[in-house]
């Protein structure tokens, strides 16, 4: 398991960042997914050891409360946390000293991982000159220096320009084909539809959804447009044991069978169906129909 | 045959303790801290101060080998030393705290291996003018005496006092300024911090002994507690009319106080950048 979490909270005074948040996940590459305050950076903290949960229980790679898999873990930030007086050979090669490499190995190590990132001779100038992009590269290269088994990322293509940010996923893709499990945390969700397998979806602190997203994505859902009474339309669904979402007179209607309750429905409803057809949820679409509370659950 | 270059790959070796992870820490930040020409001029300064001026006296005058020699050079050297503190110490956390690099240092390390860290990068620094201008005015003053071979015998606890007096000044202001720097993410205010608390204190010592005519009321001031626990170790007449263990218990309750502080900030409290 790559981490499990066992009625996980996190209060800042009044405000629930964490709702007894449960969750198993297995190792590979996950996506947190979840609007902004939903608890995933709060969650992603916890399970670096940077802060410590108000209750509840956590396990990092089978270790309780995550401290001992500290040389394990690589952790890309979100926000800038690179000493601009250091050059990015410096910096990541003190890094990895830090998390146990030997001198000469560290060195090593270094180069590699800066020429994996793509980062040429600027390795040796100070960082504070360095551009958005670069400064993202010598982030993930401190993260995957130590051979972590499990990278954090938080937001690793922000402020990326699209042919970085293409780099960026590409790297991170060829991390996990190396068998790394990765954890990305972005709001960006083609970046979590391309890089992952499972997608975890949080909202108000808790886990809203989760699963492998071909799966999630893999159901198709029938859009119906119709002419006449809604309501009764709706109630006829229902009656048949279909959810129904939708505004107007478009709906997005799941079930089993589907199409023959639709046909019988409109029947029921005396209503007119003027379009009808199977279309697949983009991550985008399943991410609001979940936060929005529009998948008719 | 060409060049063969390694690819980023999987590494099996066997990682390395706290200990030298702490170490590499401290080497590396020592480094750093030694590139700023502020510091170096500093002890630079010290060492004109502190040490040269007393070899150039050696060399004209012999002086005794005596234990109020050594103490002057602790006693002279005061401003240098809170100066040197002021400069490493205000840094030490601060910028970490500015640049937000300190997650990584979390992410990475145990918070106890951070702060041991930190603080022997501030002791190091420290030793440079406080421990070994004190070993090598002892060493100096030892190969260019006059007195005695059984005077000089009978006086080489001197180089264990002084050894323990500049644990002691190191220890106080490796404390102090690590404590002050983690309290803030500027570190010029930790700087006007750490100095203003070493100034501060000798200056409402000296006020508040003055116009009270309470002599124990010296025991504010930082330096005097070093001073009279100096005295105790040099086997010199105390200054002041209080016994040297109510100045060490000062120091060490200063101490534990930086200490408390930095468990507080850093072990209670989240760090949030």
């Amino acid at each position: 398991m790559l981490f499990s979490t066992y009625h996980l909270s996190k209060y800042y005074g009044s405000f629930k960042a964490l709702n007894e948040l449960t969750v198993d996940v297995r190792e590979g590459t996950v996506g947190l997914l979840g609007p902004n305050g939903a608890g995933k950076s709060t969650l992603l903290r916890i399970l670096l050891g940077l802060i410590e949960p108000s209750g509840g229980s956590y396990e990092v790679l089978g270790n309780k409360n995550g401290r001992v898999a500290m040389d394990m873990i690589g952790y890309m930030p979100e926000h800038d946390c690179l000493p601009p007086a250091l050059t990015a050979v410096g910096f990541v090669s003190y890094f990895a000293q830090l998390s146990g490499l030997p001198t000469d190995v560290a060195m090593e190590r270094t180069h590699q991982a800066l020429d994996y990132v793509g980062l040429g001779e600027e390795r040796y100038r100070e960082m504070e000159s360095y551009s958005t992009g670069m400064k993202q590269r010598v982030k993930l290269a401190q993260a995957i220096v130590h051979d972590p088994k499990v990278i954090f990322l938080d937001e690793p293509t922000n402020g990326m320009d699209p042919e970085g940010r293409e780099e960026m996923l590409s790297l991170l893709k060829d991390l996990a084909s190396m068998g790394k499990s990765i954890v990305l945390s972005s709001h960006l969700l083609p970046d979590v539809e391309y890089v992952c397998e499972e997608v975890v979806i949080i909202n108000s602190g808790e886990v809203v959804e989760q699963g492998n997203v071909e799966e999630l994505l893999g159901r198709q859902t029938l859009r119906v447009r119709i002419y006449g009474n809604e309501s009764e339309f709706i109630r006829a669904l229902k009656e048949r044991g279909c959810s129904a979402s939708g505004a107007g007179s478009e709906f997005v209607i799941e079930g089993d069978d589907v199409v023959h309750k639709v046909w019988d429905a409109a029947v029921d409803a005396k209503v007119q169906i003027r379009y009808m057809g199977f279309r697949s949820r983009s991550l985008e679409e399943l991410f609001l129909d979940i936060v929005e509370g529009k998948n008719g659950n | 045959m060409g060049i063969d270059f390694q690819k980023y790959g999987t590494w099996d070796g066997a990682r390395s303790s706290s200990f030298s992870r702490a170490m590499a820490l401290i080497k590396k930040e020592t480094i750093l801290a030694l590139k700023s020409k502020w510091l170096i001029a500093l002890i630079v300064l010290t060492y004109f101060f502190g040490v040269v001026t007393r070899m150039i006296s050696i060399v004209f005058t012999p002086v005794k080998f005596e234990p109020a020699f050594f103490q002057g050079f602790f006693d002279d050297s005061q401003l240098w030393f809170i100066l040197v503190s002021a400069v490493v110490g205000a840094g030490l956390i601060a910028d970490d705290l500015k640049n937000k690099s300190i997650v990584l240092y979390f992410s990475r390390l145990p918070k106890s291996t951070y702060v041991a860290g930190k603080f022997g990068v501030a002791a190091s620094v420290l030793s440079i003018v406080v421990l070994l201008p004190g070993i090598v005015l002892f060493f100096m003053a030892l190969l260019s005496s006059s007195e005695s071979l059984a005077h000089l015998l009978d006086h080489m606890w001197i180089l264990g006092a002084i050894v323990l007096v500049a644990l002691l000044i190191i220890a106080l202001m490796g404390s102090v300024s690590l404590m002050i720097s983690g309290l803030t993410s500027d570190k010029r205010y930790a700087g006007a911090g750490i100095f203003m608390i070493f100034l501060l204190s000798d200056i409402v010592a000296g006020v508040m002994k003055n116009i009270l005519k309470n002599d124990r009321l010296a025991m504010i001031s930082l330096w005097n507690d070093i001073k009279v626990v100096g005295s105790h170790l040099f086997r010199m007449q105390n200054p002041y009319n209080f016994p040297w263990y109510e100045s060490l218990l000062v120091v060490i309750a200063v101490m534990a106080f930086s200490a408390g502080i930095i468990y507080w900030k850093f072990f209670k409290k989240e760090v949030r950048v």
